[in-house]
């Protein structure tokens, strides 16, 4: 069955894709661990993989911006694969800002690719969408049979007192090419967007292939029906909206014995 | 001579069905008791019928395209694969479950012979919108009039389940259920020509979601869901 959710055409002016691979070291060898940087154009504002360890059990990169993020024409793509019996900690410096782009729009498309066993642990940082910003973000995750991924995001409508930007946020997680989850959230300023109630910020961890027993975390916890636990917070300050204890029993649960 | 269409929409749509819908509010009991006011209903049919109702016609339609193109309990499995995806919440999971084995009971009454309903039995634990799917298949109900009962059902869900919470005048109300009327076709427009369980609306409500998972818990409540 075909499920993939296409990713948003946006036309983006620049379009700087960052490329991580990890896949496991022979023998008791350190990961191996490739990264790749590609722009448009010379001046495009960019994230920057960091290898910040690794030894044979995982590879920590984190993913430093590189230039202004995120403004209108930027077009920032993040291809991350993780190879079958590998590890890959992505965690981010900080979180990201959208600024007002007056007419134009951003997207910010992240495709992962986890193999057989391949584990993916994702720390993202609080996605902030200014009044005035329009950015298009999407994620999707392909999973095969038995590999793990515990992914966090946060999204923030608007810096502290001002109106929410707008934002069409999609994911799709597909496990051996059967949906998982689909989700579609066009969040924005305008009246009839009770999507999220009277709140600014979305909080969300998702844990999908390692086992999260039936009691643990009840509070923002949806069990999905293929398998998988997302939690979920809605808030109006982002510091009271974070999920930590949620993201520790994810994190803990798809990294290795 | 089959019946007019047009009368078996009505049947369908009719509160007085025996297919549970008495036992539904569309999750505005727990949204009132959360501090949602009467008075914002309007907004919040219309946010139901951007999201988890956009999603729930969308699943109706595809499963109806599915089996007039005489899929099978396999294909529709896709289709139903394709809403629990897109249908996060186990209580909206549950509470679209709990209709289905309503209707297809009364389903299996009025057209015991269908074709169409017997590839929804062989699914485990089936929801409503691939149910009410399977009927228009069986029917000869057109997609758009199918979004539409979907659209307008949920809607009345709402709207009655709202008259037994606060104390309104309910021409008030129905005064809503007509203003959401142009919502409701605008739904139908987008869903009707869907015949692809990718091509599912996906468009979620985390709001409706975490109201629907608190009102599960609680058991102080006078609508199931």
């Amino acid at each position: 069955m075909h499920t993939s959710t296409p990713t948003i055409t946006r036309n983006a002016a620049r379009v700087a894709r960052t490329r991580i691979r990890v896949s496991p070291g022979s023998g008791n060898e350190r990961c191996r661990v490739r990264t790749a940087v590609s722009r448009s154009d010379p001046a495009a504002a960019a994230l920057r993989p960091v290898l910040v360890h690794h030894d044979a059990t995982v590879a920590r990169v984190s993913l430093v911006p590189d230039g202004a993020l995120l403004v209108a024409g930027d077009g920032i793509e993040v291809d991350v694969t993780v190879d079958a019996g590998a590890w890959l900690d992505l965690i981010e410096p900080g979180g990201t800002v959208a600024y007002d782009m007056r007419g134009g729009h951003a997207s910010w498309d992240v495709r992962i690719q986890l193999g057989a066993g391949a584990r993916l642990t994702w720390a993202g940082r609080p996605f902030v969408v200014s009044a005035g910003a329009d950015v298009g973000r999407s994620t999707v995750a392909q999973l095969a049979d038995g590999a793990y991924l515990a992914l966090r995001e946060t999204v923030v409508l608007g810096r502290d007192g001002e109106w929410p930007g707008t934002l069409r946020q999609r994911i799709t997680v597909e496990r051996d090419g059967h949906p998982v989850l689909v989700e579609d959230l066009p969040l924005g300023p305008w009246p009839t967007s009770g999507l999220i109630g009277k709140h600014r910020v979305l909080a969300s961890v998702l844990c999908i292939g390692a086992p999260v027993g039936a009691d643990v975390e009840s509070i923002g916890r949806l069990d999905l029906d293929d398998g998988g636990v997302m939690w979920r917070r809605l808030g109006v300050q982002a510091h009271e909206t974070t999920l930590d204890t949620a993201w520790q029993v994810a994190r803990g649960a798809v990294a290795p014995p | 001579m089959p019946p007019h269409p047009e009368l078996l929409l009505m049947l369908l749509a009719d509160a007085r069905l025996p297919a549970a819908g008495h036992t539904q509010s569309g999750t505005a009991e727990a949204a009132l008791a959360h501090g949602l006011a009467a008075a914002e209903l309007p907004g919040y049919v219309s946010a139901r019928l951007a999201s988890v109702t956009c999603v729930e016609a969308g699943t109706a339609v595809v499963a109806r395209a599915v089996l007039l193109r005489s899929g099978g309990t396999a294909q529709l499995a896709d289709v139903a694969a394709a809403w629990a995806a897109r249908t996060p919440s186990p209580a909206l999971r549950e509470a679209a479950r709990v209709q289905a084995r309503a209707l297809l009971r009364l389903a299996d009454r009025l057209w015991p012979e269908a074709g169409a309903l017997q590839a929804v039995r062989e699914l485990i634990r089936p929801c409503r919108a691939v149910v009410l799917g399977a009927v228009a298949a069986h029917v000869g109900l057109g997609a758009a009039a199918l979004a539409r009962l979907v659209g307008y059902d949920d809607v009345q869900t709402v709207c009655a389940a709202a008259l037994k919470l606060v104390p309104m005048d309910p021409a008030v109300v129905t005064g809503w259920v007509h203003d959401a009327l142009p919502d409701i076709d605008q739904l139908a427009a987008t869903v009707a020509e869907l015949t692809e369980p990718a091509s599912i609306p996906a468009v979620g409500s985390p709001q409706i979601e975490a109201w629907a998972q608190a009102h599960a818990a609680t058991s102080r409540r006078l609508f199931r869901a």
